[in-house]
């Protein structure tokens, strides 16, 4: 019987986890999860750029009845930035969970230089697709039972002065592993 | 889905034996491992592993947020020679069976992963 496993948002001080697998969690100026509240949204700024509040997800096996082997995990995008005009998703991986931080309902702190645990440089979420993905099996490089794997992905939308009013788009994160 | 593998010494190590046990991956002796079948979508799939030929056996799963789960079966075996580790690979869907080299390199470097249970 093969293990499930799922993709969890972290948010909160606990962190509290929501398994997001299924369904889409929104970037906005706070740190929620959430698939259809418009609260807070970041604000377009005059100049420069503003963030959302940065989102951690993690791996997790939840089941594994016949203790498979769950590896070789890696994380990618379409590769094509389709979220609108002055819009963009920023990607990095960190070793343990810290909450992001920021002014609420206008910007979340970026998180270069905020971010305390992080193991890899900030680059665009979309330089990664299946042709290419990002390695993400760093802090924990898979398991025989249950728990979390792999390393936290931390992603967060950036917004410039060019940006329009409203939802945009929606873009994919797809996670990869090798399960035997 | 289950595989067999089978020892030089003629044993065999079922993943799902008689007695309602079941073996793991990690349970397989790779020291006396000669062969190796694997049984889905109703068909076997068998690889020889003559000496020096090392196993490669897995389920890749892609799952993307909004429910979307897509996975191939990844059957074969890698050998280095002179230094280089060379590796071929069947890589097994409902639809298809493909002998390839290794995931990603060469012509067939991206293969349909499917929905399947």
């Amino acid at each position: 019987m093969s293990a499930t496993v799922i993709i969890n948002r972290l948010t909160g001080t606990g962190p509290t986890k929501d398994n997001i697998t299924d369904s889409n969690t929104r970037l906005k100026a706070d740190d929620t999860h959430s698939v259809s509240d418009y609260t807070n949204p970041v604000k377009v700024p005059d100049s420069g750029t503003n963030y959302s509040y940065w989102c951690s997800t993690r791996m997790e096996v939840t089941t594994n009845t016949e203790g498979n082997t769950i590896s070789n995990m890696k994380f990618y995008t379409d590769g094509s930035n389709d979220l609108g005009t002055g819009l963009g998703m920023d990607i990095a991986l960190a070793s343990a969970y810290d909450q992001a931080v920021g002014v609420e309902g206008t910007s979340g702190s970026a998180i270069d230089g905020n971010h305390s645990n992080l193991i890899n440089s900030v680059t665009g979420a979309f330089n990664y697709d299946s042709s290419s993905p990002l390695d993400i099996d760093a802090t924990v490089t898979g398991t025989s039972s249950t728990g979390d794997i792999g390393d936290f992905v931390i992603t967060q939308g950036t917004v410039d002065s060019t940006a329009g009013a409203g939802a945009s788009s929606q873009e994919t994160y797809s996670y990869q592993y090798d399960e035997a | 889905m289950s595989w067999t593998a089978y020892y030089a010494d003629g044993t065999q190590l079922h993943q799902y034996p008689d007695n309602g046990s079941a073996n793991t991956y990690n349970d397989i002796d790779r020291d006396k491992l000669v062969k190796f079948s694997l049984s889905v979508f109703d068909r076997t799939f068998t690889i020889s592993l003559e000496e020096g030929r090392r196993l490669i056996y897995r389920r890749r799963v892609v799952k993307t947020l909004g429910g979307k789960s897509i996975s191939i079966y990844l059957l074969g075996w890698q050998k280095t020679i002179k230094g280089e580790n060379i590796q071929s690979i069947m890589f097994i869907s409902p639809n298809e069976v493909v002998s390839a080299g290794r995931w990603g390199k060469g012509l067939f470097a991206q293969p349909n992963l499917y929905e399947f249970k």
